[in-house]
């Protein structure tokens, strides 16, 4: 008896578990590049590394982050190529030196700015926070021209958000936001019922349905959709938008796959970039075009929030006590 | 009882180890976890009273308590009245209507819980747009309580069609005779019958509300109502080692509410089981209605057209529009099916996992249910009546607190050889707390089965699997397959586990369901799609289980 139940437990879990022949063929990608973007990525990799069995994990940068952490702490870390928008999550990954270096090459390419100074990461692209309303429900009086207008008492019941704790580019904004406007910004929202929930993608959705026609959100969810639903609008807020970095970075790991480098050099490449732009991101490489209905990156970088060291270090170091703060005065 | 070879007892000995340690031991590494709880280097008794402390925390709890309490109120009061109509009053189509308000039972309630949202979120819903802005909002309590009601007055309601069943109706008859209306005799008789049912089922329905994570993640979070299954999911989040103890520390609350019901549950079985059962009529005596029996039947379509037909029809809406929130004919399309099916790599990984996971649990299940059952019923083992005592501790527990304890247990390397990020892992998940289901349902049958079928079987020289292959499947077949689909129907839709123990190329049908809504699509039909095909799925199970069985398994 015993046999005949080990041998089904064994069947079960040798099928479950992955063998090491497969997991050597294997780079592993956490990412929150939405699934589109993933799927036309997927072909160019397989043409490009035809002996390579890319993977990938997709789920908003702060899972991400909170998966990694916990593959860290068990000693498991499955991952070898991290692409999300938390950028003070990896300051803290490159602090702890969990993260391998960048190809030289690619790291040059980079601007100062939006490359990690000891080479442990480098931005892919920029996703820019802007908002957006719905014309279809919102009355031209309402249409607000920046972000502090949000937290008016007329901006009651149709505002919205992703959540920092499940979103890197939401969580980026927050900090954004609160180290400019403070804690009493996020209480006002609060008082005006504006849902903090899900990501980019769910923000978008209360936009369209009207639950709740306004909100931040990212301009490369807006550009997607523009074509199939014009009721959505644009607003770049006069008080700056929130540039994000979408950042690559390749995990520490025991074994290190050879065609890394090839890889992250393949991602910065002209065809990496565009698909990048036909994502509807900005490159940060000067020679890539502006994705396609999207201002100029200049014009983008001249009306943007800043991005100082000390925003950087201090939100580094901050980071859960911000999300804490947070969860406590709007998820209340 | 039977008297087994040596090699055949410790063998039995050892699986039925092997299986209270799989239930026990995650319980031993979340409390160690707990302890080691230490926020700012403080310590661990600052650490329990910054958590403790913690507005949201107190709120949470409070939340979960109030939360449960109605939605056990509630579907008391609309399970009650529902199954004595359905069983006490002469309608046309009761087979039928039984049938229809089961339904809830098999359909996971996080896919109301999307459906609600389409229908009465606050200024979008398309029932908001019926009735005016500022008199719907599904992100409210009532909203919270509401959906969850909609699907946990099942468990009332199938309990007490159960009872009803057993209820001698001459008592009933003997009301009415004397003169009593049918409502006196609801009132006076059928009620206190059913009393201990309704009981034991709404303590059930409490414990499941306060287990539940997709409707209160999915309806309570937008409008910041926050239970202790969502708070935990938040620490979890937080990816700190810090959260995960905080997460732990929560999860105790949750461990003792359960033993709380069950030890509640217990004495209340214990106590009414003889006030229950009153032996049967031969046929129930039904009240006739006459003319009337027409506003009966418009009710009970109006109630499931509430309850069911609006929900699942939002959702078929939802699945077939190009752009959410435009309603019109130009806006249909199937598109989102095609996306889904066709440009989602995930999909076919979800559908291909949930059935492996399902199948193969369910299978495993009932192959060791079967062999525990043997323990507690045919072998005189000490501490045998522990195999179904023990499982029923997983059972209770709720799914976040237990995916976490199993996280904690099995999910750190050793040596070579890892569990984390496997499907082995969620397959032990599953197991560990459905296994109670198969250990009751095929003990219970087995009870039933007079020992001297065996005793034969052993004086014609049967070894012990060949009187498991030849003697107790082919008696215990029915059952085997009830207690089988018992657990490959959670298992095949579960959520609230899954999302705490997934990981790359382990998506599931619930969890890419909950990516769908929350995160990766931007259409908002492709949530909506697989909706559809997993309500489509289980119907079509759940059609196959009664035509199989001839009406004798499935709802």
């Amino acid at each position: 008896m015993i046999r005949l139940i080990n041998t089904i437990l064994l069947t079960i879990f040798l099928s479950s578990c992955q063998g090491k022949n497969s997991a050597s063929r294997e780079i592993w990608i956490y990412t929150s590049l939405y699934k589109d973007t993933i799927a036309k990525l997927l072909p160019m990799l397989k043409r490009k590394f035809p002996d390579v069995d890319f993977k990938f994990y997709q789920a908003g940068s702060e899972e991400i982050a909170a998966k990694v952490n916990a593959e860290i702490l068990t000693n498991n870390l499955k991952a070898d190529v991290l692409i999300s928008s938390d950028r003070f999550w990896y300051e803290e990954l490159a602090d702890n030196k969990a993260l391998s270096p960048i190809p030289e090459d690619v790291w040059r390419k980079i601007p100062n700015d939006l490359r990690h100074p000891k080479k442990s990461y480098v931005t892919l692209s920029l996703p820019v926070m802007v908002l957006c309303y719905n014309s279809d429900t919102v009355d031209k009086s309402l249409v607000p021209e920046n972000f502090k207008d949000l937290s008016h008492p007329k901006y009651n019941n149709l505002f919205s958000t992703g959540s920092p704790l499940a979103s890197g580019t939401n969580f980026t904004t927050m900090a954004m936001l609160q180290y400019n406007y403070g804690w009493d910004y996020f209480k006002k929202l609060k008082l005006n019922k504006t849902i903090a929930q899900g990501g980019n993608s769910s923000v978008l959705r209360r936009i369209q349905s009207s639950e709740r026609p306004i909100g931040w959100v990212l301009l490369e969810n807006v550009l997607r959709f523009q074509k199939k639903d014009p009721r959505l609008k644009i607003i770049y807020p006069k008080d700056g938008v929130v540039t994000n970095n979408n950042v690559l970075a390749l995990t520490n790991k025991e074994f290190s796959h050879p065609k890394l480098d090839e890889f992250v050099r393949f991602m910065f490449s002209k065809n990496g970039q565009e698909l990048m732009t036909d994502s509807f991101m900005y490159s940060p490489l000067q020679e890539i075009a502006a994705p396609v209905g999207a201002p100029s990156l200049d014009f983008i970088l001249k009306n943007s929030f800043p991005w100082s060291r000390k925003f950087i270090s201090r939100t580094t170091v901050d980071r859960l006590d911000l999300k804490e703060e947070y969860s406590s005065i709007m998820f209340q | 009882m039977m008297t087994l070879s040596k090699k055949n007892k410790y063998s039995l000995l050892l699986i039925s180890l092997a299986c209270f340690i799989a239930c026990l031991y995650p319980y031993i590494r979340l409390a160690e976890n707990t302890l080691s709880l230490n926020l700012e280097d403080k310590g661990l008794l600052f650490s329990l009273q910054r958590v403790l402390n913690n507005s949201l925390t107190k709120k949470a709890i409070t939340n979960t308590f109030l939360i449960s309490l109605l939605t056990s109120v509630f579907s008391v009061i609309f399970a009650t009245p529902l199954a004595w109509v359905l069983s006490r009053v002469e309608i046309r189509f009761s087979k039928k209507w039984t049938t229809l308000f089961s339904l809830p039972y098999a359909i996971p309630p996080f896919v109301g819980a999307i459906a609600w949202i389409n229908l009465a979120s606050p200024s979008s819903g398309l029932l908001t747009k019926i009735v005016g802005e500022n008199v719907l909002d599904i992100y409210s309590v009532a909203g919270l309580v509401f959906v969850l009601t909609s699907f946990f007055y099942t468990y009332i309601l199938l309990s007490l069609l159960g009872g009803l069943k057993n209820i001698d109706s001459s008592l009933e008859e003997a009301a009415r005779l004397s003169g009593a209306s049918g409502i006196r005799v609801f009132f006076d008789i059928s009620l206190p019958l059913l009393w201990p049912n309704i009981k034991s089922s709404a303590l059930l329905v409490f414990l499941a509300s306060a287990a539940s994570f997709g409707v209160p993640a999915l309806i309570g979070s937008p409008g910041g109502i926050y239970l202790l299954t969502t708070r935990i999911y938040m620490f979890q989040k937080m990816g700190s080692l810090n959260g995960i103890s905080a997460a732990s520390l929560l999860s105790f609350f949750l461990i003792f509410l359960a033993i709380l019901i069950v030890t509640i549950q217990q004495l209340l079985n214990k106590n009414n089981i003889a006030s229950v059962v009153q032996g049967k009529s031969s046929r129930i005596s039904k009240i006739s209605l006459g003319k009337k029996e027409n506003f009966v039947q418009l009710g009970l379509f109006l109630l499931f057209s509430i309850l069911f037909l609006m929900p699942v029809l939002s959702i078929f809406a939802s699945s077939l529009s190009k752009v959410q929130g435009v309603f019109s004919f130009s806006n249909l399309t199937l598109g989102n099916f095609g996306h889904l099916i066709f440009e989602m790599p995930e999909f076919l990984t979800s559908v291909k996992n949930s059935l492996y996971l399902s199948i193969s649990v369910a299978s495993i299940s009932v192959l060791i249910g079967l062999i525990l059952s043997y323990v507690e019923v045919r072998t005189n083992i000490f501490g045998r009546s522990l195999v179904r005592s023990i499982p029923t501790i997983p059972f209770s527990t709720p799914g976040t607190v237990l995916a976490l304890a199993i996280l904690l247990s099995f999910g750190r390397r050793m040596g070579n050889i890892s569990l984390y990020n496997t499907l082995f892992l969620i397959g032990v998940a599953y197991f560990v707390k459905y296994l109670s289901f198969a250990v009751r349902t095929i003990s219970d049958g087995m009870r039933q089965i007079d020992k001297s079928l065996e005793e034969s079987s052993v004086l014609c020289g049967a070894t012990f699997i060949r009187r498991l292959i030849d003697l107790w499947f082919p008696i215990l077949r029915p059952i085997i397959i009830s207690a089988w689909f018992l657990i490959f129907m959670p298992c095949f839709s579960e959520l609230t586990m899954t999302i705490l123990l997934t990981g790359p190329g382990l998506e599931t049908l619930g969890t890419l369901l909950f990516q769908l809504q929350e995160y990766g699509d931007s259409g908002g039909g492709g949530a909506a799609s697989l909706c559809v095909l997993l309500i489509i799925f289980i119907l079509l199970i759940n059609f196959i289980i009664k035509k199989v069985s001839k009406g004798s398994y499935g709802l």
